[in-house]
């Protein structure tokens, strides 16, 4: 048994925080697996793509540690979208 | 029906539909054929007359032909089906001649595709013979080749392993070859006659038209009337429950008139539920989409019992309606189906009756059962995302060998 991924740009991209939470809003569930999920398998180091880029670019420490927290094989996708939104949506209004 | 992809969108949300979009932009312009043995009538035609629609407007130039065959031809293919499905008959050399001699007959008159070639079921499987150079071929079974004939699966195991692929229903259906094997479930339409929602007035207009009081809870099982969905069974389950439980039975099936046997089983029922006048034995032509929905939805509980089943998608269909449904745990039944979270699956007379009388008595329970059992039809076996799946493997086979692909 395996699995072949497919990794295309879907068109939603963001560069401040405001635009992380509107595209988190808009994506599909592969979308959140393909960035919460596998970025764990295929980066050298066991991150995923979020908690990277917030760390690296936005410099959003304490969001990114709340993200890298999050266990993905407690939530459904539906459940770990809401989760993140909530995360970003309380750093936004802070 | 003109329904396009957004269509779908209000059941599966717009990013279900994005991502369609995104792959099928992966895809423009690319030539794929379907072939099957028929054009209307039976779950593959159903299904591909929606798909290809879709599948052209999101960009996939997509046609579909049907073999032409005689008289024989198609008692050959019926006798393979059954062989398939393990019945101990014998392929003579007269058969495989009729098989071979249409397949010829048919590669006269069809044009094949250069890019992707896609065979349903057994009919047309030896197409593959006369391969353009350079396409790709996939072949979808539809049935349960669990347990066949070794005749038969000896018969068409080297022509199936001839293609890129082959693509089944679920992981039971499926038998060991040298090629690549994908899996891909079936799907509902919910947009279908048999699927969209309904008006109240619609649903009690069907309801009284049977003489079915409103007012009394309702135990339905839909389907042919076919000793392997087991509606004796069902009876004598329902007579269990009412020892405790003021209720209806309803047992509503298709037209039987061409199946000696399902009349036969029709009869039996009829002559059980004889006198009783809480049970219903209704035979509705196959046309009777939305007074099968509107039953559905006029129902306090969904009974599937089969004895033996394919993917049996009626019970998709009834937890679309949000239902709580108990099912014979059998076939593709416990893919829909995860016991006491999104419907009850059992395996006896009286388990069945336990569980009606249990649903009658516990709405909430029986609601949320409905509820969740919505739910993972709503992510799993809807028509869109059979489409993406289609999708996915026709983007796999320029990708063989590779586990991840980046595109765009």
């Amino acid at each position: 048994m395996e699995a072949v991924s497919f990794v295309l740009p879907t068109g939603h991209r963001a560069t401040t925080l405001g635009e992380f939470a509107s595209s988190l809003a808009k994506v599909g569930h592969a979308s959140v697996a393909y960035h919460l999920f596998e970025a764990r398998l295929r980066a050298a180091g066991d991150d995923n793509d979020f908690s990277r880029w917030l760390a690296q670019e936005l410099d959003e420490q304490e969001l990114a540690a709340a993200i890298r927290k999050l266990d993905p094989y407690t939530h459904t996708l539906d459940g770990l979208r809401h989760r993140l939104s909530a995360l970003v949506a309380a750093r936004v209004n802070r | 029906m003109s329904d396009g992809l957004d269509s779908y969108a209000p059941f599966v949300g717009a990013a279900v539909v994005d991502e369609i979009r995104l792959l099928g932009d992966q895809l423009r312009g690319r030539h794929v054929q379907h072939v099957n043995s028929t054009a209307v009538g039976g779950g593959v035609a159903e299904i591909l007359n929606r798909l290809a629609p879709l599948l052209r407007e999101v960009g996939v130039d997509t046609r579909w032909d049907v073999i032409r065959g005689g008289e024989e031809f198609f008692a050959v293919t019926k006798k393979l089906h059954n062989m398939l499905h393990g019945q101990a008959l014998d392929l003579t050399a007269r058969d495989r001649t009729v098989f071979e001699e249409t397949t010829a007959q048919n590669l006269e008159t069809l044009t094949l595709s250069d890019d992707i070639v896609f065979i349903h079921d057994p009919q047309p499987v030896q197409l593959i013979g006369a391969r353009p150079p350079g396409s790709k071929w996939l072949w979808r079974c539809h049935i349960d080749l669990s347990a066949p004939a070794p005749a038969a699966w000896e018969f068409l195991r080297p022509w199936v392993e001839r293609y890129e692929a082959a693509v089944f229903s679920a992981p039971q259906f499926a038998r060991e070859l040298a090629i690549d094997q994908s899996l891909v479930a079936p799907s509902i339409d919910p947009l279908a006659d048999k699927n969209r929602d309904l008006d109240a007035a619609t649903v009690d207009e069907v309801v009284q038209s049977l003489g079915i009081d409103p007012g009394r809870p309702l135990v339905t099982q839909v389907s042919r009337f076919d000793r392997l969905k087991d509606p004796v069974g069902v009876i004598e389950a329902f007579r269990l429950a009412r020892k405790y439980n003021d209720c209806q039975l309803l047992l509503v099936g298709g037209s039987a008139t061409d199946d000696p046997e399902g009349q036969q089983v029709l009869a039996e029922c009829r002559d059980r539920a004889a006198g009783d006048h809480d049970i219903h034995v209704v035979e509705l032509p196959p046309t009777a989409n939305v007074e099968i929905n509107a039953l559905q939805r006029a129902s306090t509980v969904i009974v599937q019992k089969s004895l033996r089943e394919g993917f049996g998608l009626t019970v998709s269909e009834a937890l679309w309606k949000g239902k709580p449904v108990i099912a014979g745990a059998v076939g593709g039944i416990p893919l829909q189906i995860t016991h006491k979270y999104s419907g009850i699956l059992t395996h006896t007379v009286e388990g069945t009756a336990f569980w009606i009388k249990q649903l009658l008595n516990a709405p909430d329970f029986a609601r949320r059962l409905g509820e969740n059992g919505r739910e993972h039809v709503r992510q799993n076996f809807l028509l869109t995302r059979h489409l993406r799946d289609y999708l996915l493997l026709f983007l796999y086979l320029g990708h063989q060998g590779q586990s991840l692909v980046s595109l765009g």
